[in-house]
């Protein structure tokens, strides 16, 4: 191992993997970072355990890209050790960033969750109603499981984070940009989102008219126009309260935007974000000044299931972070 | 019993750990692989728009997300009551085709650069 070499670790909390494989699309420019780096810790690729990260230095690591959200005692352990050995914490991707789609779990407790999994689900066929305990005693021993949390927190919601990469998974370009900038010893202030200051409005190229919408379509009801606008066709999509860098690419292909790229520069929540945006944009047909709150109503019913479409990446970062629980 | 931890199984996408139970003579008497990781897409995916399920699901895997793009679909051709017209189970099958390339490359060749 040489010693001039950086010395850089990835994680997976939890995660789905795609952030592993964003990684590898990197392609041929993986040998680069191969080249100014030695990869010392990465549970997917190479076989290092536990206790040998347990027994590195303090700051031993000089970067180490994090992805996933906390959900167990396990996951926040591991935090908590990464940041200890590292110089430099990048929370990768949605799920570290601001919770993702796992973090939609907060609208539940374990509970609620537990049971559903290992009791409810039609496939599930699980007589002794055994569900998962952090203690276990077999004939041989205790078994060990990590505490699973009732509320999934994001990683700076955990340790402190230097950097973040937004997307689920982050774009290649992103990911490119960042290991340039970790090369070139050129990363920007402690605290920096890795990413353009931009909106995904701004890199998409379908046309806006500044047309108002009254009726809210879902992708399955209607066939959009080529090149125009989808918000202004009446398809919620997330775009105007996201942070660019993806290249819009699910705009190119007639889908709207989700949100996976989080929520831009200087605005506290996507969620707040896009319902102003949407508040900016719909309304009654021709010319009303009052609006009656049946009117109002009518309007917002047509949103179905609000919260998991404004908030699908970024619930447990934002104000709500979660369901109230019931004590 | 003397017990023998690998924590974490590596090289494989998920996160796992296993124990090993020797006897007196140093024999295997017991083994037991424990899964430290469950997120609940089972409960969390109840009360999204339907229309969502194959974004939603992707990520169950992202190693395997197309998979699972094709399941959920499929929920939703039988919830729909539609049989997709031919040209669209082509698009289909070529999508897997090209997965089931892109994800040997990817197994063969990309962890092996490292």
């Amino acid at each position: 191992m040489s010693k001039n070499k950086l010395k850089i670790a990835f994680y997976w909390a939890a995660s789905c993997g795609g952030c592993e494989i964003a990684v590898l699309d990197l392609n041929e420019k993986i040998l680069d970072v191969v080249q100014l780096a030695d990869i010392v810790f990465w549970p997917v690729a190479i076989d290092i355990k536990y206790k040998d990260v347990e027994a590195m230095p303090a700051k031993y690591i000089d970067i180490t890209f994090f992805n996933g959200s906390i959900r167990n005692s396990e996951q926040e352990h591991m935090a908590k050790l990464l940041r200890q050995k590292s110089k430099t914490l990048v929370a990768f991707g949605s799920c570290a960033h601001e919770g993702c789609i796992p973090g939609l779990a907060n609208l539940h407790d374990r509970k609620e969750i537990f049971d559903k999994v290992y009791l409810e689900s039609k496939s599930i066929a699980n007589p002794k109603r055994i569900v998962p305990k952090t203690s276990t005693e077999v004939e041989e021993g205790i078994l060990k499981l990590p505490e699973f949390y009732d509320t999934v927190k994001t990683l700076d919601q955990t340790v402190d984070v230097d950097y973040y990469l937004p997307g689920c998974p982050p774009p290649v370009k992103l990911i490119a940009t960042a290991v340039e900038a970790i090369t070139n010893n050129q990363l920007p202030p402690k605290g920096s989102v890795l990413a353009p200051l931009t909106s995904v409005c701004d890199e998409c190229p379908r046309k806006k008219d500044n047309k108002k919408i009254s009726k809210i379509y879902r992708v399955y009801e209607k066939i959009p126009e080529p090149e125009k606008c989808l918000l202004e066709q009446g398809i919620i999509c997330i775009g105007p309260a996201t942070r660019s860098g993806c290249g819009a690419q699910c705009l190119t292909v007639d889908m709207p935007c989700t949100g996976c790229g989080g929520r831009c520069p200087n605005s506290p929540e996507q969620g707040a974000a896009m319902i102003s945006a949407l508040a900016s944009i719909l309304g009654l047909e021709g010319e009303t000044e009052h609006y009656s709150q049946e009117d109002v109503d009518n309007l917002m019913n047509q949103i179905k299931d609000p919260l998991g479409t404004f908030y699908m990446y970024s619930l447990p970062s934002s104000i709500l972070k979660r369901k109230v629980m019931q004590k | 019993m003397k017990e023998i931890v690998i924590d974490p199984i590596t090289r494989l996408e998920g996160h796992g750990n296993v124990s090993i139970f020797l006897n007196n003579e140093g024999e295997v008497e017991n083994a037991y692989l424990k899964i430290p990781e469950l997120r609940g897409f089972e409960q969390f995916c109840v009360g999204r728009r339907v229309e969502l399920m194959p974004i939603l699901t992707t990520r169950i895997c992202g190693v395997c997300p197309v998979s699972h793009h094709f399941a959920a679909t499929k929920a939703l051709d039988a919830a729909f009551n539609v049989d997709p017209p031919s040209a669209a189970k082509k698009l289909r099958e070529l999508m897997y085709a090209g997965y089931i390339i892109y994800d040997h490359l990817c197994a063969l060749s990309g962890f092996r650069k490292i």
